[in-house]
């Protein structure tokens, strides 16, 4: 059962039971009755599969244990290479469409309004800016609602269900890298359907930022203990949608508590740099500076 | 035991009345601007994303923080009456309980307004609130508690004017025998009643000056803004807050002594000259210390050898700011001098005083301006391009709007309740308290204050996610209702001790 289906049966389900209505083009002609079946089907097989002891599926509960080493607890981090960086923008494309981030529109009451969770500012060179990630963020410690905060691997993540749209996570943020949904997001037309179904869209009122692509991350993962491999770190290298669609590789993503990893080998690197730094944030994002530039 | 009471209290007048029809207009604006902003979002506000071109928070949050200051201006002037036992200012104290609880009122709005989803908003902090974000003080001292103590002040303090007002010939009985709850006017009420007053004042004028600093720290401690980093913010919130508090009063006050009370009414001159005086003094002292934070903040800013904080100075002092930064000083240094220059000659003149108390607010305002707007359009670290923010009409018709509904509360207290308290001559009967009793209502007092202290720790501890991982929620759920619930409680026991009047 691919993505698709998976989403259908589930907009089914839940629009079926909780709206009392049914999902719009139904593509794969699942009834709620249907949906229903399929999914006590499913329940079954789930409810099984837990009955079964843990051991003899050959990974335990804990979720990075198969796909990394034992225990091993990444710490996600990203390096962008200035001097490789040609400000060509793919990134910021590349990152619009993976995270259904809404098109920017015209006029001027849309000014400021635009949403980028990687931006490209000139300064003067191009300098691709997503969320820092950082270790110590200030965005989290402000929220009062617990609505941005801090997952077990150390990424900073939105729960937008919970987000009251107060704002002031964006002031918190030094690097002025989250968004808010001033009004309604819009898709016009037949570009609704190309919107990733593995990332939820956000309503107005609620603020957003670069998660790291964490559902690729997640995805990868599961891909790994799946087939019961560790996660590699060349593919990690390009997980992220900027790092996999940057024409010239620029950006780097990867483990940065793997000391082998491309990663955290780039963060050593005598151009490395962290963006206001003195400020305490500890951000998990690395600059290499251009070659024979002071590093600011 | 006599009293006289204010000729117009239960007499509804055709100007009351138009004049309270006029001021539905402005609130009626508000609130369909109000809508308009729930149906199409914040798009129909000037605010927009910090770094691209905007401020995110806007005049809602200025006017949230100005009235609160209101607040905080009303209840400590009516505190420090009490404690320090004020005559001159003990005709203005209801006028002042009063600023303070409807100012609540109208801040509660114009923050509510401010956020993208106004009823999650109101149903997840309940729930998930967490202490450790500086907007927990906001949203629980700075909201509900300052509500809350400002409330029992005003009951409490009129619980014997509802007596006398449940006596004579008015409608609403009910309203008053309900506010009086009990009250009789004997000796023993009146001394429990000023015995309480004292400490209930002891206690909240050092939780309200926290509650203000916590306003301050909202600023304060973002590292990453510059121009609001600054350990001066909390202080500096506490007297600009006393400062529009204290403006305020005296020019209702002044208002309320023109136009309010008719020539031959008992109450006419009960707000003294002496009374204006002395809240006069008190203004241009606190505006001298806020001058002299200013200058001390902008001296710093000015000298510091960090970029950003110079250009935000800048930008505010010599740039796009700059006609609200000479404004708002020469508004502060010309109250000051009208009321210092009178202090020296001890010769006052009402409507200078009325003028410097309207002055200073309008001043409060703009310095909120400047504390919120500028740090945002030119305090980014990184080479953003500059923001820009105006305000668009939904904006100035909400912040309006709750003006209009804060004159018509007065409008309408004035009419059904005396706003100066009345005059009582003649001895009071006696109503000596039963000895089971005296044990009785301490006992009732010491259970509730150390009931809601316990359940205000328990509430914050939680809150604070104290012995679990951070980030999950709360172990107790709601502990933000606790804690509340808990301030609420405390500060409620000295009402308890005040109405346990077993005889
Ligand atoms: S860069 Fe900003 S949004 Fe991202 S974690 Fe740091 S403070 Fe939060
Ligand atoms: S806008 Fe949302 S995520 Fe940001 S601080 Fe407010 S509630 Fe938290």
């Amino acid at each position: 059962m691919n993505m698709n289906k998976i989403q259908e049966l589930w907009v089914n389900v839940v629009r079926g039971w909780f709206l009392k209505e049914k999902a719009p083009s139904s593509k794969f002609g699942i009834t709620r009755r249907g949906a229903i079946k399929i999914l006590a089907f499913w329940s079954g097989i789930f409810a099984t599969a837990m009955a079964v002891p843990k051991a003899s599926w050959g990974f335990t509960k804990n979720k990075t244990a198969a796909s990394l080493k034992q225990g091993h607890i990444p710490k996600w981090g990203m390096v962008i290479d200035l001097e490789q960086c040609t400000g060509c923008g793919g990134c910021v494309m590349a990152c619009a469409q993976e995270n259904n981030i809404p098109f920017a529109r015209h006029g001027s009451e849309y000014e400021g309004t635009q949403i980028l969770w990687m931006n490209l500012i000139n300064n003067p060179d191009p300098f691709p800016l997503p969320c820092m990630q950082c270790e110590d963020p200030p965005c989290v410690k402000v929220c009062p609602v617990g609505a941005t905060s801090i997952n077990g691997e150390g990424l900073v993540v939105q729960n937008y269900g919970r987000c009251i749209g107060c704002r002031y996570c964006m002031e918190a943020c030094p690097y002025s890298v989250k968004f808010f949904n001033w009004d309604e997001p819009e898709w016009p037309g037949s570009l609704k359907e190309l919107l990733n179904p593995s990332v939820s869209t956000r309503p107005k009122g609620v603020v957003e930022k670069c998660t790291f692509c964490e559902q690729r991350i997640r995805a990868y993962r599961e891909e790994c203990e799946i087939s019961q491999t560790t996660m590699k770190d060349e593919k990690l290298q390009r997980l992220t949608a900027c790092a996999a669609t940057c024409p010239t590789r620029a950006i780097t993503f990867g483990d940065l508590n793997d000391p082998e990893s491309e990663v955290s080998k780039l963060s050593e690197s005598p151009r490395a740099m962290k963006l206001l730094k003195e400020l305490g944030t500890k951000p998990k994002v690395t600059y290499l500076t251009k070659q024979g530039s002071v590093k600011p | 035991m006599n009293c006289v009471l204010p000729k117009k209290i239960g007499k509804f007048s055709r100007h009351w009345l138009i004049l309270s029809l006029i001021l539905l207009i402005p609130i009626g604006n508000g609130v369909f601007a109000y809508l308009i902003q729930l149906h199409e979002g914040l798009i129909s506000a000037g605010m927009r994303t910090i770094g691209i071109g905007g401020a995110a928070w806007g005049l809602n949050i200025c006017y949230y923080i100005y009235f609160a200051g209101l607040t905080f201006g009303g209840i400590t002037t009516a505190a420090l009456a009490r404690l320090l036992n004020i005559e001159e200012l003990k005709p203005i104290t209801r006028l002042a309980e009063l600023l303070a609880v409807f100012s609540l009122f109208m801040a509660a709005p114009c923050l509510l307004s401010d956020l993208g989803r106004p009823i999650d908003g109101a149903l997840f902090f309940p729930q998930y609130g967490e202490a450790r974000s500086p907007f927990f003080g906001t949203f629980t001292m700075a909201a509900i508690g300052y509500f809350f103590v400002s409330l029992v002040y005003l009951w409490l303090a009129g619980r014997e004017d509802a007596y006398h007002c449940s006596q004579a010939n008015l409608p609403f009985k009910w309203f008053y025998k309900l506010w009086a709850f009990g009250y009789r006017g004997t000796q023993e009420e009146s001394e429990c009643h000023h015995k309480v007053s004292f400490w209930l004042a002891f206690i909240i004028v050092p939780l309200l000056v926290t509650a203000t600093s916590s306003l301050g720290v909202v600023f304060g401690i973002q590292v990453g803004r510059p121009g609001w980093f600054d350990a001066l913010q909390a202080p500096e919130f506490v007297v600009l807050a006393g400062i529009s508090g204290v403006g305020a009063l005296i020019f209702l006050s002044v208002i309320l002594r023109a136009l309010l009370y008719a020539e031959d009414d008992p109450y006419k001159d009960a707000i003294s000259q002496k009374s204006l005086r002395w809240l006069s003094n008190l203004l241009w002292i606190l505006i001298l210390i806020y001058l002299y934070f200013m200058v001390v903040d902008l001296l710093t800013s000015v000298y510091t050898s960090e970029k950003i904080e110079k250009i935000v100075t800048t930008e505010t002092i010599f740039g796009v700011y700059s006609h609200i930064f000479w404004t708002m000083i020469g508004l502060f240094v010309l109250s000051f001098l009208i009321l210092f220059i009178q202090f020296v000659l001890k010769h006052y003149k009402t409507a200078l005083m009325a003028a410097a108390g309207f002055m200073v607010n309008i001043a409060a305002v703009l310095k909120r301006f400047l504390i919120v707007i500028p740090s945002q359009t030119y305090g980014t670290y990184l080479p953003y391009i500059h923001g820009h923010y105006s305000p668009t009409w939904g904006e100035y018709s909400i912040v309006t709007a709750a003006f209009a509904a804060e004159l018509l509360l007065f409008l309408i207290f004035l009419k059904i309740f005396p706003i100066i308290p009345l005059k009582i001559t003649g001895t009071r009967p006696s109503s000596p308290i039963k000895p089971w009793g005296k044990t009785l209502r301490t006992a009732l007092f010491a259970g509730t204050l150390s009931f809601g202290i316990t359940l205000a720790v328990l509430g914050f501890l939680a809150s604070a996610r104290i012995g679990i991982k951070p980030y999950m929620d709360p172990i107790v759920p709601w502990s933000p209702v606790i804690f509340i619930i808990g301030v609420m409680l405390s500060l409620y026991s000295p009402a308890i001790y005040e109405i346990s009047h077993f005889t």
